[in-house]
């Protein structure tokens, strides 16, 4: 019997529920994904690859082991799909990329390997843009508006969530990739503090800001989900030995008392219209919730971008040296993500070495703006979703390229590393727009316990696209 | 903001590029040019240390 029509806009939590008590089973989430996926996906790309029969083979192991009275969690038997730079055994890992097209991992990435563990079904992995650099995207539409891009390298994990294809797509963030989608799509979209979720099997971008994490429908599905890949790896260099928290357990304890911070500089200049009144709603609903709204100062926010370009820049090129090198593989690199990668030899050390010195004050300032705050909040992006064919777009009477405005709001905590979650709050002219909430460090049960008290307040994660159609 | 040729810089860089990359590369640094001169012209205090081992500790 097939699935009531609403199984595709559920979320985790609500599935997981269902199938801890025998309501739904693994392998009928399972073949309504795929069928899902086999009818949407051709139209959003939001899937570069799907592997059917190893989805239903994990899915019907889960059903036996939940019959059978060994539920290990609310993911076990939940089908979910993962970016296509985690690697993963037996399933290809591309990066996004030509250069790697021939890659098979010989290893699961670390965070695959918690999931799985949980009993997550992987139903394939999500479309990204090259080597997660540059914005020359595989086609990758946005579900609200199939002219428009999904967001950044994340894009396919974002438009899988919002288009009812999985119940959570893991994505990775070195500027705000996790975030940036989730904002631009109408999702959950949560990066960890640096060091709490583990990179080790991600392909490297830029090793001191890169994040793995999860795109959501709901905050309690990112707090299920954070309970099952948070916590120290040893194949992690970077990873923290830092107590997890019980992120599930905290969600519910609302947000009376709590202090929000509102940056005064950077978050609120240069922003498309319709964005800010939606963001100062989503405060003003905190703040009826019972948390009070008190501004903070971050002065060196303004200048951190070029901090962000030129670490970014140089960390990429490190990496893709060896391949940049090989005449064969270099020619298979699409020429714009080429030529970012051919800038980044032209980051000279005295810049590198004076943006991490910048990142060093921009701790210090940010804590400071913490001392009497317990989150802070900001829009997520400054822009909605731009239209494919579009590389710059105006914003407040100046032309910015989409790149550069996009990651704006978000990189900051890339440079810091502390925890951010972006919520959706709210639609501008019919495209979704995000709230993005940080926290100390560490504290990723504050931010979720905010974002989970504005989605009990609100209705917006209720929402969902239409069945998309081709661009006409 | 208009760059200096970059031929000598990437040679300097080992890494050769044809006149026709080295015109793409160039369009793609003017653009950073400005946050880039941004970063360099901060005043920053002498006693701070550039953080090279990134690693984010619980605040205590």
């Amino acid at each position: 019997m097939p699935l009531p029509s609403d199984w595709p806009w559920r979320s985790l939590a609500d599935v997981a529920r269902e199938l801890g008590r025998g309501g739904v089973s693994p392998v009928e989430l399972t073949r309504a994904c795929l069928d899902r996926i086999e009818r949407v996906n051709p139209v959003i790309q939001a899937f570069v690859s799907t592997d059917a029969s190893r989805a239903l083979e994990a899915a019907e192991a889960a059903q036996r082991e939940i019959r059978a009275g060994r539920y290990r969690g609310p993911l076990h038997g939940v089908p979910i799909a993962i970016k296509d730079n985690y690697d993963t055994v037996g399933v290809p890992t591309r990066n996004g990329s030509r250069v790697f097209g021939d890659r098979m991992p010989q290893r699961d990435a670390s965070a695959w390997v918690r999931l799985r563990d949980a009993g997550a079904i992987l139903l394939g992995k999500t479309t990204m843009s090259e080597a997660a650099w540059g914005v020359d995207f595989p086609p990758v539409r946005n579900p609200w508006d199939v002219r428009r891009n999904p967001g950044l390298s994340s894009g396919g994990s974002g438009a899988a969530v919002v288009a009812g294809l999985c119940y959570m797509a893991m994505g990775s963030d070195t500027g705000g990739s996790i975030r940036i989608p989730a904002g631009l799509s109408g999702v959950v979209g949560l990066k960890a503090t640096y060091g709490r979720v583990p990179r080790a099997g991600v392909v490297p971008h830029s090793w001191s800001l890169d994040h793995a994490g999860p795109l959501t429908r709901r905050v309690e599905d990112a707090a299920i989900v954070l309970d099952a890949i948070a916590g120290h790896d040893t194949r992690d260099p970077a990873s923290a030995a830092v107590p997890v928290g019980n992120y599930l357990g905290d969600l519910a304890r609302g947000v009376r008392g709590l202090r929000i911070g509102v940056p005064r500089e950077h978050f609120w200049e240069r922003i498309e219209d319709g964005i800010e009144p939606l963001v100062r709603q989503a405060l003003s609903e905190l703040e009826r919730a019972g948390a009070r709204i008190e501004e903070v100062s971050i002065p060196h926010m303004t200048g951190a971008l070029g901090a962000i370009l030129v670490t970014e820049m140089a960390s990429v090129t490190a990496w893709h040296d060896r391949y940049l090198k090989q005449p064969e593989r270099r020619a298979r690199y699409t020429p714009e993500v080429r030529f970012l990668m051919d800038a980044g030899k032209f980051v000279f050390a005295t810049d590198f070495l004076k943006a991490q010195r910048l990142r060093r004050v921009l701790m210090d300032e940010v804590r400071s703006a913490f001392a009497d705050v317990d989150v802070l909040a900001t829009p997520s992006l400054p822009l909605r979703a731009w239209e494919v064919s579009e590389s710059h777009v105006p914003i407040s009477g100046q032309t910015e390229h989409v790149l550069h405005a996009c990651w704006r709001f978000t990189y900051p905590w890339n440079l810091t590393g502390l925890p951010a979650l972006s919520v959706p709050c709210g639609f501008a002219g019919g495209l979704p727009v995000g709230l993005q909430l940080v926290g100390r460090p560490f504290d990723e049960a504050m931010i979720l316990r905010v974002g989970h008290a504005y989605q009990e307040a609100t209705r917006w994660h209720e929402m969902h696209p239409p069945d998309p159609t081709p661009p006409a | 903001m208009s760059l200096p040729p970059l031929e000598p810089i990437a040679d300097l860089a080992g890494h050769p590029l044809s006149a026709a990359d080295l015109e793409q590369v160039a369009l793609i640094l003017d653009g950073m040019m400005e946050d880039i001169q941004k970063l360099r012209d901060l005043e920053l205090p002498d006693d701070v240390e550039p953080i090279l081992a990134f690693r984010v500790e619980p605040w205590v």
